[in-house]
């Protein structure tokens, strides 16, 4: 009796049945046994692991190579769905439909955990509209869903889903263009215990929903917000947060959370609130400075050193931020307020290594100020500072006062790197002529 | 040996080795420093403190045999080393999973039992690589994996998950269908009128009822909300009577024939079924008066239908099914009888 094609083909398992009732020749036998299946031994981690490293439309394509692939795909652990992968070319309506129609597909069909949950539709606005990401979300949260990333477009912000509070099994979550509101918040005492990472991206924020959603986290180690935007009173405590970053157009802001290692922030305007929102403003910034103790980055941009309270009584008691090494700074170097701030930071940080300012002048019709001409020529300041850089230089008196009072300061400067908008003549001759207490000291103007 | 006569060692010498062995008996000696790279060998040397003599070898787990080992070894070799480059990490990384499938399948699977993780995952991507762009064959052909789905299951997931447009204008018509089955019922006392169209048999009535059961409504509803957001100009489809034929004849089927699997597959009996000659539908008397947006919805879907027929699609489609097809259509009743056309090209 003639073998099929087919059986010829089939793994070693079935061999020894064949050698049984068809008497095959010995060298099919050997072929056969050669040929053995040699990935679908793997244990079954190994395949999900596989699985989980490619495309996700080839990943279900697997589904037609055995049986034993047959349904390996609707138990893989961690997926990720892209809009670009639907891209035909012609009909983006039709893409977007068939994108969503295979999620939902996937999903629907879908067995066990799911531990990783991406989505990638930055270039789309259709997830929200159809509620689809309101189904997703609860389907994940039945799942033990452990990371959630959604890359959506900015111009289809959501509201987060209920659901996704009941995910209490999360540690990574990375959302963006959504809109929290104070309604769906978990009492503190469910919450989020793993969740570690916190990311989010262009999203607004009612009330105190982002406070409370922190202080639900007990565990949460970074929060890194762009686009934060909010009208409220946001008050955040936690005592685990190491790194924080907060960016974005916000007014109230009231941080207590003494063992970062790294602050962020950044405050941005509307151009048209500029000068109505001057005294509406209110951040703790001192009280919160003074209250670290571990911290060793310092970042403060846009409009917030400029915004905040009017006299810096940084420390009451005094104090040192032995840890902190870099300092980076938007900073108008002839306010007074705000030079004094940067002073106090200086003073206050002895083994500051990198500082990075980006100078504007915004109240140039000011009067100038010799602030730091006037400073007590025995301040010890910058011993360690080796890497200095100034964007945005435009050699004003305050600026140059500054970079004076530096370069005779810090005796181990390395670099100063200058990106400048036109220098003058006369302010590249002064510049040449300053003194500096570091021999190894470079003057890069870029 | 006291210390004094240790220092004049070569620090060659002075290295701890420890004993390793594999499954099948083999037993070597192994620098200590590189196999406390693995996670799982530290344990048991930390914790159990085995491996220090030939006898108390460390027994390795079933799925290492010495030729993953010795590769195994060779990666913790250059990864334990301090002060190498990302860059120099990573050429060696390529390099290393440039082995044969097979190998690197083992190499995977002895990695994942010794827990040493950035190799396990450093394999799996290597091994994705390979699946990825492949087509079925191709991979079965690579991995040796047995061909023991039949023709009929190899379809099954590719309408599921695919999005198959034949799925979803089969799912649109009967939508449709329930639609007017409700009209129909509202409108019971003018059923003698109605009675001219409807040329199904009460067996039809009953395959689709039974078959999709209370998801109706909600469906229904959703068509149309769709078909209010794409009230876009640019999106809406010509109204071209033959279209609507065409899905006339594709849902004609599959009440008839009252499977999911036979109906879907029906439209295409082969590849070269490609413009409205191919479909031998005489006249346009079928007009049931669809509601504007949900016939929109239904052009559109067919163009998406004959788009997805010229496009690729598989060659075994076709394999066995015109024969099965014809003679569904043929035994069918009268309302069928005219398209049993279409087989007979």
């Amino acid at each position: 009796m003639p073998m099929s094609e087919t059986e010829l083909v089939r793994s070693a398992l079935t061999v020894k049945v064949y050698q049984m009732d068809h008497g095959s020749s010995p060298t099919k036998i050997r072929k056969s046994v050669v040929d053995e299946d040699i990935i679908s031994n793997l244990p079954e981690a190994l395949r999900d692991k596989i699985l989980c490293c490619l495309p996700i439309k080839e990943a279900v394509g697997t589904c037609l190579l055995s049986r034993t692939w047959r349904y390996t795909w609707a138990s893989m652990t961690e997926l990720m769905f892209r809009r670009a992968d639907f891209a035909s070319g012609n009909d983006s309506a039709d893409d977007d439909r068939r994108f969503l129609k295979f999620t939902d597909m996937f999903l629907f069909l879908h067995n066990g955990p799911i531990l990783k949950f991406c989505l990638n539709t930055v270039a789309n606005e259709m997830v929200s509209t159809g509620g689809h990401l309101y189904r997703w979300m609860l389907m994940l949260s039945r799942n033990k869903i452990k990371e959630i990333q959604l890359q959506t477009s900015i111009r289809d912000s959501y509201k987060v889903p209920s659901s996704f509070f009941s995910c209490d099994e999360l540690e990574y979550v990375y959302l963006r263009a959504c809109v929290f509101t104070s309604l769906h918040l978990p009492p503190p005492s469910k919450g989020f215990k793993q969740l570690h990472t916190l990311r989010l991206e262009y999203v607004t924020v009612e009330g105190n929903s982002l406070g409370d959603l922190v202080a639900s986290c007990p565990n949460l180690e970074k929060l890194n917000i762009r686009g934060l935007c909010s009208q409220s009173n946001i008050n955040i405590r936690s005592t685990k947060l190491k790194v924080l970053k907060i960016e974005g157009w916000f007014t109230h802001l009231n941080l207590h959370a003494p063992y970062l290692t790294s602050v962020w922030i950044g405050l941005e305007l509307n151009s048209d609130t500029d000068g109505a929102s001057t005294t509406r403003c209110n951040f703790n910034l001192s009280p919160f400075i003074a209250s670290l103790s571990d911290v060793e980055t310092i970042r403060f941009h846009g409009h917030i050193l400029e915004r905040v309270e009017h006299e810096f009584l940084i420390l009451k008691q005094p104090r040192l931020f032995n840890r902190l090494t870099e300092i980076s700074l938007e900073i108008n170097l002839g306010d007074l307020k705000e030079a004094n701030f940067a002073l106090c930071l200086f003073q206050h940080a002895p083994n500051l290594r990198f500082v990075k300012l980006k100078l504007i002048s915004r109240n140039s019709a000011g009067p100038t100020v010799h602030f730091w001409e006037s400073i007590d020529r025995d301040v010890c300041l910058f011993q360690n500072v080796e890497v200095l850089g100034l964007f945005d230089f435009t050699g004003s008196v305050a600026e140059l006062g500054f970079l004076k009072f530096l370069l005779e300061g810090a005796p181990v400067l390395r670099k100063l790197g200058i990106i400048d908008k036109g220098l003058d003549r006369n302010v590249l001759k002064y510049l040449l002529k300053l003194r500096r207490a570091s021999k190894d000291a470079e003057i890069l103007i870029l | 040996m006291s210390e004094s006569e240790l220092s004049v060692i070569k620090p060659e010498s002075l290295k701890t080795y420890i004993w390793l062995q594999c499954f099948d008996g083999s037993i070597q000696q192994v620098e200590e420093e590189v196999a406390m790279f693995c996670p799982m060998i530290c344990r048991e040397i930390v914790k159990n403190g085995t491996g220090s003599s030939k006898n108390h070898a460390i027994a390795l787990p079933e799925r290492v045999n010495p030729s993953s080992l010795s590769l195994i070894l060779d990666y913790c070799r250059f990864h334990q080393v301090p002060g190498r480059s990302n860059k120099e990490r990573k050429s060696f990384d390529e390099k290393f999973v440039r082995i044969d499938t097979e190998k690197l399948c083992e190499l995977t699977s002895a990695a994942d039992s010794l827990q040493l993780k950035p190799l396990v995952d450093l394999t799996s991507r290597a091994l994705a690589r390979i699946i990825e762009g492949k087509t079925p064959e191709e991979i079965r052909d690579i991995f040796h994996l047995p061909d023991d789905l039949t023709e009929e299951e190899k379809l099954e997931p590719l309408k599921n998950i695919n999005d198959d447009p034949r799925i979803r204008l089969l799912n649109r018509l009967y939508a449709k269908k329930r639609k007017e089955l409700q009209e129909r019922q509202k409108l019971k006392d003018i059923q003698v009128q109605q009675e001219q169209k409807d040329e199904r048999s009460l067996d039809e009535l009953l395959c689709f009822i039974n078959g999709d059961g209370g998801s109706g409504g909600g469906k229904a509803g959703k068509n149309k909300k769709r078909n209010k957001r794409r009230k876009d100009p640019k999106n809406l489809p010509k109204a071209d009577p033959e279209h609507l034929n065409k899905e006339e004849g594709a849902c004609a089927v599959p009440c008839n024939a009252g499977a999911v699997n036979n109906i879907s597959r029906a439209p295409c009996p082969s590849s070269d079924v490609q413009d409205d000659n191919e479909y031998p539908f005489e006249d346009g008397d079928l007009d049931d008066g669809l509601d504007p947006a949900m016939q929109e919805e239904l052009d559109r879907e067919v163009e998406d239908f004959a788009r997805r027929l010229n496009s690729v699609w598989p060659e075994r489609m076709h394999l066995g099914q015109e024969r099965r097809i014809e003679s569904q259509l043929i035994g069918g009743n009268g309302s069928l009888q005219r398209f049993s056309g279409f087989n007979h090209r």
